[in-house]
């Protein structure tokens, strides 16, 4: 698979949207609002962990 | 939380600067207005003055427990929790899970990563964190805490007791980050591109390795 950089944080998924342009990472999804939401990779899905 | 919200008098539509409703007293706090799933509201002006305008009118640890005292009171304990303050002065309420009980937090990090790649197992994790609420994950069974010297206190103690990393270096504007990808490597985290990882930071970083 390879090493994956996910966004884990307790903002809101739209706050870490320009993380992979702004740091030039492939998109392999976020972990957002404490680990209650979270969006795969390429996906615009948001979806509800739990 | 729809019943938590309606209790403090925000219904689920009110967000950015609010008046709460807390023991028949209001306070003007600042609400997250992206949120989909969690609460989180927002108590001192000062750090969020980028995006509101409010009165500092509560103090973020009182928020805490009047929020507990409430959930408490109505019998919501089953469903919600309230995280302890954020140093700039944030608070969050969180859903528990419904099998487990408890609350969804970032230690729920290797199964919401399941979700995310249900193909795969056992993945090794490497947790960077500087906040407190980074802590949950790095209390996953196999995960490998990194932090820096910016860190909040408490993750900085965590990481000592826990023999993680604790980088010299602050990050993001300093190197703690690629301190902490050279320890990863030099433990062979990356397994065949670990030598690599470390030759890359050898030739950009000479003063680092």
């Amino acid at each position: 698979m390879g090493h994956f950089v996910i966004p884990v944080t307790g903002k809101p998924v739209d706050y870490v949207a320009q993380i992979f342009p702004k740091n030039n990472l492939i998109d392999h999804g976020v972990i957002v609002e404490n680990a209650e939401v979270y969006r795969q990779a390429n996906s615009d899905k948001i979806k509800v962990y739990g | 939380m729809k019943n938590l919200r309606d209790f403090l008098g925000i219904g689920m539509d009110k967000v950015n600067v609010v008046k709460i409703l807390l023991k028949d007293k209001k306070y003007e706090v600042a609400i997250e207005p992206y949120d989909v799933s969690i609460l989180t509201i927002f108590t001192d002006p000062s750090f969020v003055s980028h995006c509101f305008q409010f009165k500092h009118s509560i103090q973020a640890d009182q928020l805490v427990e009047d929020l507990r005292e409430i959930i408490s009171t109505n019998k919501w304990n089953d469903f919600l929790s309230v995280l302890p303050a954020f140093p700039d002065g944030g608070v969050q309420i969180v859903r528990k899970d419904s099998k487990s009980g408890h609350p969804i937090d970032k230690s729920c990090l290797r199964e919401v990563i399941a979700k995310m790649y249900p193909r795969t197992n056992h993945l090794p994790i490497a947790m960077f964190g500087d906040g407190h609420n980074d802590i949950p994950a790095m209390k996953v069974r196999n995960v490998i805490p990194l932090s820096f010297a910016n860190a909040h206190e408490d993750i900085q103690e965590f990481i000592k007791m826990q023999k993680g990393h604790l980088s010299k270096f602050n990050a993001p504007e300093d190197l703690g980050v690629v301190d902490g990808l050279l320890y990863l490597a030099k433990k062979d985290f990356f397994k065949k591109d670990s030598r690599k990882i470390i030759d890359l930071i050898k030739n950009s970083f000479p003063n680092l390795v």
